[in-house]
């Protein structure tokens, strides 16, 4: 099953995932996703709630707005057991075991299930959507509630450019450039 | 204790890890502008080290060492039932996390326990009449979002590298006391535990929390040539630091790499390129996810380029 939580046009999003293996979608339509990851989480856990999941994935962030939390808020709301980025994965039968990167090295997380897991780049090739899951993907069902979710806590004060950043350097291309270049890496940035 | 913030610190065994001081900074920021105290959280299986009672420099009040048989290593379960219980008892109006792996981790599911909003990775805090303001980047480090957060307490955390930690001489006095893990399965750890860490390569440092950064543009071809700047890397001094690559907690240096093109996804450089392909915008302190977030665009317009893509690779070899 695959759910998003989002505006009508995200049952095109569905549809690629249907198409690409899911049995059935659902979307919680919703005019606008708040900034408040905390909502658009209680709305998912009320939908998920009782569904008698062994395991559900998020992606670690969204895109645009790079909340980073509605996964493990889920988990929490419906009191599941959650690894966040994990970049790696292992289940056998109840038992699951992850690995996700942490500064430094790779931490090996051990948990049980049913669990909520939010998932890293590289923990798996996506399947690709062939014409005949498009065309398969046309006849599975595809629920649309509306739903509304409330303001929450965060409330949107400006959205501004980033400050400019300050011009790089291009120091010349071949062996000449290299005295210039490691005088610059002496004596501005002191780093040798 | 209105007004208060809460510091939560992050230690690896036993020691303190270097963004544990930025944290205080930012939560002192706040402290200020609030007109609380602030006090240091860190959650261990014994005494924390690495710094912990220099923690009073940097603008705490109280450093709170809360023990817990399973706190040796990052118990997310454990962890977040301990932390929100500390801060409802605590009454704070804010709690700083670091936006480490860990504390990404952590902070939501303390703001849920809480029913509080959450802003991660911020990269400045403030107060606006009364209540917490944060600027945080979006649409990969394009554009910066203003956020109110009109909730108490608010639950910020903050960007590695962006808060430079000031000495704020403070009392500092220290806490110890054992954890108090409110029921759920699995015991005090919970049902998620941290088997290991494995460490990477000697030197590795990850690109967020590097204070220098080597990284090479699309002259390098292809992954194979990335020996060459891990080669400079190795050369370069960690800030202040004795010579060569310094292993994790102080001074350390990353590489980051760009791949050749848009096409330099090949599959078995893939994993490489996740680690070491890590876009950074030095006016916010390092954007490690950002680049891999664009990639993550492109590969959406993936099923419908598939056929023209796969033509270009064959006319190119």
């Amino acid at each position: 099953m695959v759910v998003a939580l989002g505006p009508a046009a995200a049952q095109e999003t569905i549809r690629t995932a249907l198409a690409m293996g899911a049995d059935r979608g659902v979307l919680l339509q919703v005019d606008r996703i708040p900034a408040d990851g905390l909502e658009a989480a209680k709305a998912l856990a009320a939908e998920l709630k009782g569904g008698g999941y062994d395991l559900i994935l998020f992606g670690k962030m969204a895109i645009d707005d790079y909340n980073h939390q509605v996964g493990p808020m889920v988990a929490e709301l419906l009191d599941l057991p959650c690894v966040t980025t994990v970049a790696h994965l292992e289940i056998d039968g109840a038992r699951g075991t992850a690995e996700r990167e942490v500064e430094g090295g790779v931490e090996v997380v051990e948990f049980t299930l049913p669990a909520v897991l939010t998932t890293d780049k590289g923990l798996n090739e996506p399947r690709y959507p062939a014409l005949k899951g498009i065309m398969a993907a046309k006849k599975k069902p595809l629920d649309t509630k509306p739903t509304t979710v409330g303001q929450g806590g965060l409330e949107i004060l400006a959205l501004m450019p980033p400050p400019e950043r300050k011009d790089g350097k291009i120091v010349g291309e071949g062996a000449a450039a290299v005295p210039e270049l490691v005088r610059l890496l002496r004596e501005e940035a002191k780093v040798l | 204790m209105s007004g208060g913030v809460l510091a939560v610190l992050e230690q690896r065994d036993g020691a303190l890890r270097k963004v544990s001081h930025e944290v205080v900074t930012g939560a002192r920021r706040l402290g200020d502008a609030l007109g609380g105290t602030v006090d240091a959280l860190v959650l261990a299986a014994g005494a924390v080290g690495g710094g912990a009672d220099q923690l009073g420099a940097f603008g705490a009040d109280k450093v709170i060492t809360l023990t817990h048989a399973a706190f040796a290593r990052y118990a997310p379960e454990g962890y977040s039932r301990a932390i929100a219980e500390h801060v409802r008892a605590g009454g704070y109006r804010a709690v700083v996390f670091a936006a480490s792996a860990t504390g990404k981790d952590l902070a939501p599911r303390v703001a849920a326990r809480l029913g509080v909003p959450l802003a991660q990775d911020v990269t400045d805090v403030g107060v606006e009449s009364g209540a917490v303001t944060v600027v945080r980047p979006v649409y990969a480090g394009k554009a910066l979002l203003k956020l109110k957060l009109a909730a108490s307490p608010a639950l910020v955390s903050l960007r590695p590298n962006v808060f430079t930690p000031v000495q704020r001489p403070k009392a500092g006095v220290a806490e110890s006391a054992a954890a108090a893990v409110p029921g759920g399965g699995g015991g005090g750890g919970g049902r998620v535990t941290v088997r290991e860490i494995k460490a990477a390569q000697a030197g590795a440092l990850d690109v967020a929390e590097a204070p220098i950064v080597v990284s090479g543009g699309r002259g390098l071809k292809e992954p194979a040539n990335f020996k060459i700047l891990e080669e400079l890397a190795g050369r370069v001094r960690g800030g202040g630091g004795g010579g060569g690559v310094a292993r994790g907690g102080g001074c350390g240096v990353a590489a980051a790499c760009r791949p050749g093109g848009p096409d330099g996804q090949d599959r078995q450089s893939h994993a490489l390129h996740r680690r070491r392909h890590l876009g950074r915008d030095p006016a916010l302190g390092g954007d490690a996810h950002g680049e891999s977030h664009r990639r993550d665009q492109q590969g959406q317009g993936r099923a419908d380029l598939q056929g023209g893509r796969l033509r270009n690779r064959r006319r190119s070899v």
